[in-house]
């Protein structure tokens, strides 16, 4: 159980504490409901370079990690297609640096031509270093472009290609913040050794003032239902091949993405799932085989991504993973096997509850989807999925016209 | 209104550490035991610091296939059984191997601790090493050491460690994939036998351990019955750097990989503290030196750090960054400007300010919470060190003098001796 208080300011932006004594340090989360899935199918990758910009100066600071470093303070954020997220720890007793250095920059950025051209070559460096210049780099590109043909899914946030990057202009970033960076589109969470009465007095004093602002609304198509079985083989100078499907599943908080999620563990997590004992311990088909989920806020997809054991017959290992999945549609999986699978959900909830920043990104996380309650309330919905859901889960989403399937193949095993 | 905008709030440095206790006890075979209360989760960590890392290692991947093993199969459970148990009970049983130590780490619910013990006494005392298994994970290593074979970084940092510690030191990483093929079974087993048995066992114990909990805990790794070995190799070998700069090819490469390094004692020497400074201001942070230029300035990376490396045998400096391959020489040489400038100019006090800042807070998360200070007490035991380490560091931090830091960086800073390996699109000259 995390508790919690919420506030919401007159301008819009919503205030949620989380106490923790036990740390000498208090995090700050900024998340903006903004990503990659706002971006025009023309000038993709912005939001994420948009991130890279928002450390270049405020209107009134010229440099935003130096001012926090000199506090003894840490920061990182990153871009989703969904949304963009800032965090900073520092000492407890430093927080209202914090404050001061979020609220000027969601006030106005200094819009530098300087940090601008630099970023642009750091964002351009980062597309080459994760996604070019690395074997398998180019996976979420092809696998975003096969499943999707409608929403802003199809491509991730990086960006389709290093020439949006380039193409971007200054006038771009001025129109980007001041369409999506707003007190009325974001939420402010405070964790560690902080005191609510204290915290919302910073708020009202530093984010009070911020103007209310005309977000830009959301406009995208959503994804019309799949209706062909989708395949496509490329060829890659890697040293083995790999083997990726996908299939369509429901959004986030709905009863089943929660079935994708214990699905994805039942097939793959850990040495006793039945991937790992069927397909690499027992058969040798795969040497490494994982399922899971995309995780997004709007309809995502399941995943398995394998690499298949050398000298295999590609059609008889997909035979076998296709195999694994009309056992999950033909008959219930085991009880004790659920019960595995949401005990180390539970255990693993658990372990990662030591971390105060964590608990910072997952209580704006959840209020932006709608509901911060569900970060307590959502343990129950998990434990309360059944056999049989699990089962229609399967039947439903792993049919032939709900599928992508991409045989990403090694040049030099071709070629021996 | 933006008036009170442009002005800091008030800055309260932090001049006070509470570093953790730990209660330590000596177990009846001489292990001993280092208990940290800490955290409200009801879990139990457990970290046993064998002596099994690359050092005690007679050929390379011996240490690293034992470790792994280890979890395939015991005489009373089957890898698969092993896996259910652990899984079933959300437990976490991994053996990492590292330079000098290969560290087993058990993580559980302290309400399933009775339960899971014997696992993880069958796994220490009698694994078998099934031949199937061992079969699977060789084929699995040996496709990712094919995968990584093909990024520069791997293959920049395998030269670098290669050339700093002597292409024959048992901490050397191998680059031919052939080495796979003189790796059997019973190579697992002697090591095994050998070394992890309790010479100078260290145990650390962190989280919610009740007392019935702590006494199980000492009757399973404290057992007398569990005899030391007198065969165990335990000597430290020193390093025989390659100094000077190679290249490594890859034709295609859109950046190329820089590794770069300078010898340095480990972080028993007294200049350890005094070195941390000067390599945490060279590239330890995002303001540091190297990263304010190369990619604040420049644009030519997306990442730039400097680090200090302290394992048991010695230390180095080890700078590495990807950079765009058409802008690698001027990047070179602005780490190389960077290195140079540290020892030719004083360091500003607005910059000291900034170090010292971020360093007593990193020191201070290094302690919060149970895991952090589990990894931070491993990190001092592996040199025989305390608390006494941190609080020198600590006293080092914030006395230290821009005079110190210059001094430091023209004592070790040597130039003419460093590695430098750079992989990727190599010049045309």
């Amino acid at each position: 159980m995390i508790k919690y208080k919420k506030h919401t300011l007159d301008n819009g932006l919503r205030v949620i504490v989380h106490q923790d004594k036990s740390t000498p340090f208090a995090a700050l989360n900024v998340l903006y409901r903004v990503g990659a899935k706002d971006e025009s199918s023309d000038k993709t990758g912005f939001a994420h370079f948009f991130e890279h910009l928002m450390f270049g100066g405020s209107i009134n600071i010229s440099d935003y990690d130096q001012e926090l470093q000199n506090v003894g303070g840490n920061n990182n954020a990153f871009t989703s297609n969904d949304i963009t997220n800032y965090y900073l720890t520092v000492p407890a007793e430093n927080i209202e640096t914090g404050f001061w250095l979020e609220s000027d920059r969601m006030l106005s950025l200094a819009f530098s031509k300087k940090s601008f051209d630099t970023q642009q070559q750091v964002v351009i460096e980062e597309f080459r270093q994760n996604y070019i210049n690395q074997p398998f780099g180019d996976i979420w590109h092809l696998i975003r472009q096969q499943a999707y043909k409608e929403h802003p899914y199809q491509w991730p946030t990086i960006g389709k290609e290093i020439k949006h990057i380039e193409e971007a202009t200054l006038e771009d970033v001025k129109e980007f913040f001041f369409q999506h960076y707003a007190p009325n589109n974001a939420v402010l969470v405070a964790s560690g050794n902080v005191d609510f009465d204290n915290i919302l007095a910073l708020a009202e004093k530093w984010f009070g003032p911020i103007p209310r602002r005309e977000v830009k609304q959301r406009n995208y198509p959503t994804e019309s239902a799949q209706k062909e079985f989708r395949t496509q083989t490329v060829h890659r100078d890697v040293p083995n091949d790999m083997l990726m499907w996908s299939w369509h599943m429901e959004a986030k908080n709905t009863d089943n993405y929660r079935c994708g999620d214990f699905t994805s563990d039942v097939l793959a997590s850990g040495n006793s799932s039945r991937f790992y004992q069927k397909l690499v311990i027992e058969k040798q088909l795969f040497i490494d085989i994982d399922a899971f989920i995309s995780g997004e806020e709007d309809p995502g997809l399941f995943l398995i991504i394998g690499k298949p054991a050398d000298n295999v017959d590609l059609q008889e290992a997909k035979k076998a993973v296709f195999e694994e999945l009309e056992h999950l549609k033909n008959e219930m999986i085991d009880t004790k096997e659920l019960e595995k699978i949401k005990n180390k959900f539970e255990a693993n909830l658990l372990y990662s509850e030591s971390s105060y920043l964590d608990k910072a990104m997952q209580l704006a996380a959840y209020e932006l989807a709608g509901d911060v309650d569900l970060i307590n309330t959502q343990v129950d919905k998990y434990r309360a999925i059944t056999t049989k859901q699990l089962q229609e889960f399967a039947q439903k989403t792993f049919v032939d016209t709900n599928c992508n399937e991409i045989f990403y193949l090694s040049n030099a095993k071709k070629e021996s | 209104m933006s008036d009170f905008r442009t002005k800091a709030p008030i800055h309260h440095p932090v001049t006070h550490i509470d570093l953790p206790k730990v209660d330590t006890l000596k177990l009846d075979n001489g292990s001993i035991r280092h208990n940290l209360r800490a955290g409200e989760q009801d879990l139990v960590k457990l970290d046993i610091m064998f002596h099994a890392g690359l050092k005690a290692a007679s050929k390379p991947l011996q240490s690293s296939m034992t470790a792994k093993m280890l979890t395939e199969g015991t005489q009373q459970f089957t890898a698969q059984n092993l896996a259910e148990q652990l899984d079933y009970y959300g437990a976490y049983l991994h053996i990492t191997p590292g330079y000098d130590y290969s560290v087993m780490s058990f993580l559980t619910l302290s309400k399933h601790l009775d339960s899971m013990l014997p696992y993880l006494k069958s796994v220490i005392h009698e694994p078998v090493f099934p031949e199937k298994e061992f079969e699977i994970l060789k084929t699995k290593r040996q496709h990712k050491f094919l995968e990584d074979s093909e990024k520069v970084s791997v293959m920049a940092q395998r030269r670098f460690f290669r050339n700093l510690m002597g292409p024959d030191h048992p901490y050397a990483p191998f680059e031919d994939i052939k080495v796979y093929q003189n790796i059997q079974r019973d190579d697992l087993i002697d090591f095994h036998q050998t070394n992890y048995r309790p010479n100078d066992l260290n145990l650390i114990v962190c989280g919610q351990a009740s007392d019935k909990a702590l006494y199980q805990i000492d009757s399973l790794i404290g057992d007398s019955t569990w005899k030391t070995s007198d065969t165990a190799q335990n000597k430290s070998q020193a390093f025989e750097p390659v100094y000077g700069t190679e290249w490594i090819e890859k034709k295609g490469a859109t950046q190329n990989a820089i590794a770069l390094g300078i010898p340095l004692p480990n972080k028993i020497n007294e200049d350890y503290f005094k070195l941390r400074v000067v390599i945490t201001a060279l590239g330890g942070y995002f303001g540091s030196r190297l990263n304010m230029n190369i990619r604040e300035d420049k644009g030519y990376t997306y990442g730039i750090r400097a680090s200090y490396l302290s394992f048991q045998a010695g230390g180095a400096m080890f700078i590495f960054s990807e950079v765009g391959s058409h802008v690698c020489q001027p990047a070179y040489e602005e780490i190389q400007k960077e290195i140079t400038k540290l020892k030719e100019e004083k360091m500003s006090e607005s910059e000291l300010h900034m170090v010292r800042s971020y360093m007593m807070s990193k020191i201070m998360s290094e302690v919060d919470g149970p895991f952090a200070r589990a990894n931070t007490l491993e990190s001092l035991i592996g040199f025989d060190l305390d608390w006494d380490h941190y609080k020198k560091l600590i006293h080092t931090v914030q006395t230290i003098t821009p005079e110190e830091i210059q001094e430091t960086a023209q004592r070790y800073f040597d130039q003419n001796k460093q590695i430098t390996i750079i992989a990727g699109q190599v010049p045309n000259i």
